[in-house]
């Protein structure tokens, strides 16, 4: 059965969102009984503590509000119309719907917090980046048929272009224009550049959603790309020291005397002839 | 009343009711016409040797033999070798046997991820170099003919320059030497592939390979169709429209189809050889590319070498493949230029013949 990551990974945001939550509020809820809280009315340096402690509480408000705007159960009325605006996805800079993941896939790598939820928000910030870049390559592309429809509306105020004689002559002027305008853009700077980073930002994506799903294939001995990769690596490099190692026989036998019959080849095979009209 | 750029309303009458004529009637042959029906590369042929995925085929003759040392044909990994007999009245390869050639081809197969570790070394150093010593041993000969296409012209060139010894003549068609060349033609519809790769950065592709474990076959159409954006995006309809009531027409372009769709992976290592030492580094004309440990110098090439290349090819540029001339040491050099494009130099109605006589006066002269 097909595996929904994104379904998975969402669920899994918010659950650890919510336990980071609870964490951080048990940390500065008021001591039971017979404990001793250094924070508890009346106790030395009450007033700066009571500062401290409410300081404390608005940065897990905030670091909680940070959280959910990674995940998309919360998006907002603003984050909406983010996400569906071209123009706010084409921004070369990072948008506040990602600030989020960003702030956490940056922070420090702490040696007991489960990896799997970092990959998880390393994936969710390059699909972000993936669709950023896809829109503004789309943007200039965009752009290209617009100047080809330009064009192609300008041309028959041109002198010296009379009326089409037909739809099809329509057609093929309408083509001819947009292959000329296209082909100009595809060799522009900002197009090259909106395809090297789509490019980029999808292998990214791709290489992080394989990070997943080996963490998956681990957990469950499922032998993962990368070791596969190595084993074909290690299979690769054995075939072609063998290769190596029967024409270097091949070599002596040849530089030998001729007192026994020739060697058959055996780095390759031979087949007898069989007539086949198909290419496979 | 006609808006005044449009074509009046009772032409317009007259030029739907024809299209509606032309839609019936392919419609009708559409019907007609299986998968089966779209052959190609039917020219009979029979193993000769295989190791791994490449296998080597020997071409049954169709005429006597007028050429006494045998041709390989050798095409890349790009694309497949069965361009070069599209169909029984397109085909290089017929047109070769007709005339007497004894003609090998290699095939190299459908590259998966298991063989993203093979390099060009191993494409050029090993297994071309083990379909060479197979002919010489059959025909008992030191040397044979080479007969590279394309990506396959530059394995063959850089064979020839490491083993002089083994290549009688080296004939190439539509093959790229330096890479730059592009740049002195300053044609926008000219070798966009040259631009692209080289607006990658060598990590970015360092990354697509190790994501993907190959250059997949479908990037390599998507760069190939922003080549010809509009005949890519209208072939469908305007392009096959103009075909579809005729069926010799149509089943050209069934065949053209089914070839396009056949676009292997490119194996991993040897496409980033291919893309970053040649295509970015232009390591070949630098005298720095290196395969099997050696230094590939053009310097070496010391036989006739015969140079095709298409006047209008858009994928590589005439100068990028009339670059050789300057490279190589050989007295006796010809080009040949063909009207026409990349792939239309072997497929199009007009070269056939002209491509296959050409090469095969050129060889009878040097036997």
């Amino acid at each position: 059965m097909a595996t929904d990551w994104t379904d998975q990974a969402n669920q899994m945001f918010k659950f650890w969102t919510e336990g980071q939550k609870a964490w951080m509020e048990s940390l500065a809820r008021p001591a039971t009984a017979g404990v001793v809280n250094p924070f508890a009315q009346g106790a030395p340096a009450q007033e700066a503590m009571q500062l401290w402690n409410d300081a404390w509480k608005a940065s897990i408000d905030q670091w909680s509000a940070l959280l959910q705007q990674g995940s998309r159960f919360a998006f907002s009325q603003e984050n909406l119309r983010k996400i569906v605006d071209p123009a706010e996805w084409a921004k070369p800079a990072p948008g506040s719907f990602d600030f989020g993941i960003e702030r956490l896939i940056e922070g420090p790598n702490f040696a007991t917090l489960w990896d799997l939820d970092r990959k998880m928000l390393k994936l969710q910030q390059l699909g972000v980046k993936r669709a950023e870049d896809s829109a503004a390559y789309h943007a200039v592309v965009f752009a290209a048929w617009k100047e080809a429809g330009e064009r192609f509306v300008r041309q028959f105020g041109e002198a010296g272009r009379g009326p089409v004689g037909s739809y099809r002559e329509l057609i093929d002027r309408w083509i001819e224009t947009a292959n000329e305008t296209l082909l100009e853009v595809h060799r522009s700077p900002q197009f090259l550049e909106a395809q090297r980073r789509v490019t980029r930002s999808a292998t990214d994506y791709r290489l992080a959603e394989r990070e997943i799903a080996e963490a998956f294939c681990e957990m469950h001995h499922i032998p993962t790309r990368t070791e596969m990769d190595e084993v074909q690596r290690t299979v690769y490099q054995l075939r072609r020291d063998l290769r190596a190692l029967l024409r270097r026989l091949e070599s002596a036998d040849d530089a030998s005397p001729p007192q026994k019959p020739p060697r058959a080849r055996r780095t390759g095979t031979r087949k007898p002839k069989q007539p086949e009209s198909q290419s496979r | 009343m006609s808006t005044p750029f449009l074509p009046d309303p009772t032409r317009a009458m007259a030029e739907l009711a024809e299209l509606n004529v032309k839609l019936m009637r392919g419609a009708e042959v559409l019907g007609r016409i299986r998968d089966d029906d779209v052959q190609i590369a039917t020219t009979p042929k029979h193993e000769v040797w295989r190791q791994d995925k490449t296998v080597l085929y020997r071409y049954e003759p169709l005429a006597e033999r007028s050429i006494a040392v045998p041709v390989l044909m050798v095409y890349g990994l790009v694309g497949r070798y069965t361009m070069a007999d599209l169909q029984e009245d397109r085909s290089l390869v017929r047109n070769l046997l007709q005339k007497g050639v004894d003609l090998y081809t290699v095939d190299w197969g459908n590259p998966t991820r298991s063989d993203r570790w093979l390099t060009l070394d191993d494409y050029v150093d090993g297994y071309l170099n083990e379909c060479v010593e197979f002919m010489c041993r059959e025909h008992k000969l030191d040397r044979i003919t080479l007969l590279g296409i394309c990506e396959g012209g530059v394995f063959t060139v850089c064979y020839a320059a490491l083993y002089p010894d083994k290549v009688k003549n080296l004939v190439i068609t539509i093959t790229p030497i330096d890479f730059h060349a592009d740049q002195a033609e300053g044609r926008t519809d000219h070798g966009f592939i040259n631009l692209w790769t080289r607006s990658l950065t060598p990590e970015d592709l360092d990354r697509l390979i190790e994501a993907n474990g190959n250059l997949p076959g479908e990037l390599m159409s998507y760069v190939f169709q922003l080549m010809t954006p509009l005949a890519s995006l209208t072939k469908y309809n305007i392009g096959m429209l103009d075909a579809v009531d005729d069926e010799k027409k149509l089943m050209n372009f069934l065949r053209m189809e089914k070839w396009l769709a056949d676009r292997p992976h490119h194996p991993g290592e040897a496409a980033k050889q291919w893309l970053k030492d040649l295509y970015q580094d232009n390591q070949l004309v630098e005298g720095k590319f290196v395969l099997g440990g050696r230094t590939v110098d053009l310097a070496n090439i010391t036989m006739p070498v015969l140079n095709i290349f298409a006047k209008d090819d858009h994928i590589i540029p005439p100068k990028c493949s009339q670059a050789l001339g300057g490279y190589v040491s050989t007295e006796d050099y010809s080009e040949i230029a063909l009207p026409g494009g990349h792939v239309g130099v072997f497929v199009s109605g007009k070269s056939q013949g002209v491509l296959g006589a050409g090469i095969v006066d050129w060889l009878r002269k040097r036997p």
